[in-house]
C-alpha cells in the first residue's frame, strides 16, 4: 500500500483543485510503478494551526511512501509532485515541501 | 523541513499561544542548527489526529500530555538533537505553564535526498551555505 499524506492550509486550495491533485498523485504513482493501491490522506490544517517561520503558513506538505527506488527516480517523483502543485494551485515552489520516504 | 508536529489533548492549547509556541520552536531550531527560519514548519494537531499521521510519525502517539514530533534532516549529531529536544521541551512547557515531564518529544531523521523544498533537494550536512545561496538566487529569478 502506497501511502500519501498531504497537508493543505485551510482555504488555500479549492475542493475541485484538491480532486485534481488527488488524481495527479495517483497518476505519478502509476507512472512510476510504485504500487497498485494508493491511500491518500488529505489533511486540511485549520487557520491558526499551521506556522512557517513563526508566521501563518502557506505551505503544502506532501509525504509519499515508496518501495525501494533509485535516487534518480525519487528525484523525478519529487519534481513531479512539486510541479503538480505549482502548476495547479497557485502555490510558489517555496510553498511546497515534498518528501518521498521508504515505506516502513 | 524541518517539520515539527505538536500534539495535544483536545483544545488544551489556546489559540493565542500557538504562534508563540511556533516561534519558540523555530527560534530553538535556528539557534541550535544555524538554519534559516523560512524552512521551519510547526503544525498543531489534537492527539487523536496523530493516528492519521503514521507515515510522518512512525506511529508515535500520546495518551496524555503533549507530544512534539520533529522530522529533521539526518546528519545532526546527538549533541545537536539533545539541544533541540531539551530546548524545545523547556520553552513549550514554559509557554503552556505545565511541568516539563508533561511535554514529550521525539525526533526522526529524514535523509536530505528524500526531500524537495522550493524546487531543490535539501542539502547534505555541510553543504547548507552553498545550497542556500543557489536556492535564493533561483527563487529570486523566478519571482522577477
Amino acid at each position: 500500500m502506497i501511502k500519501c499524506i498531504s497537508f493543505l492550509q485551510e482555504g488555500q486550495i479549492p475542493e475541485h483543485v484538491i480532486e485534481l491533485l488527488d488524481r495527479g498523485i495517483r497518476n505519478i504513482v502509476a507512472a512510476n510503478d510504485l504500487g497498485k493501491d494508493v491511500e491518500i490522506n488529505w489533511i486540511v490544517v485549520p487557520h491558526g494551526q499551521g506556522w512557517t517561520a513563526g508566521a501563518p503558513s502557506t505551505s503544502s506538505v506532501i509525504t509519499l511512501t515508496a518501495p525501494p527506488i533509485e535516487q534518480s527516480q525519487r528525484v523525478e517523483i519529487l519534481h513531479a509532485l512539486c510541479d503538480l502543485w505549482t502548476e495547479n494551485t497557485g502555490c510558489r515552489a517555496d510553498e511546497v515541501l515534498a518528501t518521498v520516504i521508504p515505506a516502513a | 523541513m524541518p517539520l515539527y508536529l505538536c500534539a495535544s489533548p483536545n483544545e488544551t492549547i489556546a489559540q493565542d499561544k500557538k504562534q508563540r509556541i511556533s516561534q519558540a520552536i523555530t527560534d530553538v531550531h535556528c539557534d541550535v542548527t544555524g538554519a534559516p527560519p523560512e524552512f521551519v514548519h510547526v503544525y498543531f494537531f489534537e492527539a487523536e489526529q496523530m493516528r492519521n499521521l503514521e507515515p510522518l510519525t512512525g506511529g508515535a502517539s500520546i495518551d496524555d500530555g503533549y507530544l512534539l514530533f520533529g522530522n529533521i534532516r539526518s546528519g545532526r549529531t546527538d549533541q545537536v538533537k539533545l539541544a533541540l529536544v531539551s530546548g524545545m521541551r523547556q520553552k513549550v512547557a514554559e509557554l503552556l505553564a505545565v511541568a516539563l515531564p508533561e511535554v514529550q518529544m521525539l525526533t526522526r531523521d529524514i535523509d536530505a535526498k528524500w526531500v524537495m523544498e522550493g524546487g531543490d533537494l535539501l542539502p547534505e550536512p555541510g553543504e547548507e551555505a552553498a545550497w542556500l545561496e543557489k536556492h535564493k538566487q533561483r527563487i529570486a529569478a523566478e519571482k522577477a
